[in-house]
């Protein structure tokens, strides 16, 4: 068990470029292929660690480890992670010097990365979904976040900070209105 | 000397993973400031190389910038070392939260706060896409291996390991072999 999860973030590690936001379609498709995570435990995962300090990729092992097989699980998951990367930078300092400049190490990672952002996308899609996205507040708030970041460079954790107060806002505010709904229908 | 070099860079990346908000590209201008300025352990060229390599391969780019770090002023076990310590104090945090989570998990408050996260973290998605289609996108070729890696995805379900690696090698043919 503990050795499928290590195998599982080493995969991923080793295979995707990008970042945390390129790794999380691909884990969450392994860890639900394997009926280790759902979807839903995925989407908590990833709303969670955004508010974290670290790599998304350390924070993230670490909360999907520990929900599949508690602190050993977590230490497993974040071995996996996070060995590739170091296996390649030693590999590339001591060894390959030069191979970052070669033609075909370049072109290969120029056709790569626009499927980091296909991935990206169909990560973005399907969390979307999950999220109700198709709600008028929901979408307001990505939207929000997104123009916060992309053009105005709010940090993520303010902006996470931010959205979890706008999620409590609106929450007690729904209560208060069936409240009241409650006290009219009863009259 | 190389021991007290060790512990200073061990405390900066200590002090690095904790307060690494926000992702790799919110980091990266501290660790320049702090590696290259600062304390001039890399030269501004290395530090050049070590995002580049970092945007090529695998992994965050926090993480393999210490790699690189350790590795270029005291050798692979000093690599070990300051990787251990960048991913120590948020893999401490995360896992503390982790175990706290699943007691609040159930709490109105806790479920408040997730649903204005949720749709949240789309918006951030998105925003970390349009950041590396920044990069991505210098001609019509690179448009094509996007719009054929988005169809294989969507509609193949193709797994995205086998995407990548298929893009990859489109990549080696258009660019190297073709063009």
């Amino acid at each position: 068990m503990l050795w499928s999860i290590f195998a599982i973030f080493f995969k991923i590690g080793l295979f995707t470029i990008g970042g945390g936001y390129a790794m999380l379609p691909a884990l969450q498709a392994e860890l639900t292929k394997h009926c280790l995570l759902t979807d839903e435990e995925c989407l908590d995962a990833i709303s969670l660690v955004n508010g974290l300090p670290g790599p998304l990729v350390v924070t993230g092992a670490t909360f999907m480890g520990y929900r599949i097989r508690g602190i050993p699980g977590a230490c497993a998951a974040v071995l996996g992670a996070v060995l590739p990367s170091i296996i390649v930078i030693l590999a590339i300092s001591s060894v390959f010097a030069g191979a970052i400049e070669h033609a075909w190490v370049r072109a290969f990672f120029a056709g790569a990365r626009p499927a980091v952002c296909s991935l990206i996308l169909y990560s973005a899609v399907r969390i979307a979904r999950r999220a109700q996205i198709s709600r008028a507040f929901n979408a307001a708030l990505a939207l929000a976040t997104f123009a916060a970041v992309r053009f105005l460079g709010v940090p993520h954790a303010i902006v996470i900070a931010g959205a979890a107060f706008a999620g409590i806002a609106a929450g007690s505010f729904k209560k208060e209105a069936e409240k009241e709904n409650g006290r009219g229908s009863a009259q | 000397m190389a021991v007290d070099l060790l512990s200073k860079l061990c405390l900066f990346f200590l002090k690095a993973g904790a307060l690494s908000f926000g992702g790799g590209y919110a980091i990266l201008h501290m660790l320049q400031s702090e590696l290259v300025y600062r304390n001039g352990w890399i030269t501004a060229r290395d530090f050049a190389d070590v995002v580049a390599i970092a945007e090529m391969t695998p992994g965050p780019i926090a993480v393999n910038a210490s790699t690189f770090v350790g590795y270029r002023l005291l050798g692979p076990f000093a690599a070990i070392l300051t990787t251990v310590c960048i991913v120590a104090i948020p893999f401490v945090i995360a896992l503390a939260v982790s175990i706290g989570y699943q007691k609040v998990r159930d709490s109105r408050f806790m479920k408040q706060a997730l649903s204005g996260i949720r749709p949240a973290v789309v918006g951030l998605i998105a925003a970390a896409g349009c950041g590396i289609a920044d990069v991505s996108f210098s001609d019509t070729a690179s448009v094509g291996i996007f719009l054929l890696s988005t169809y294989l995805l969507f509609r193949s379900r193709m797994h995205p390991i086998v995407v990548m690696l298929l893009s990859g090698a489109a990549g080696i043919v258009l660019y190297a072999v073709v063009l």
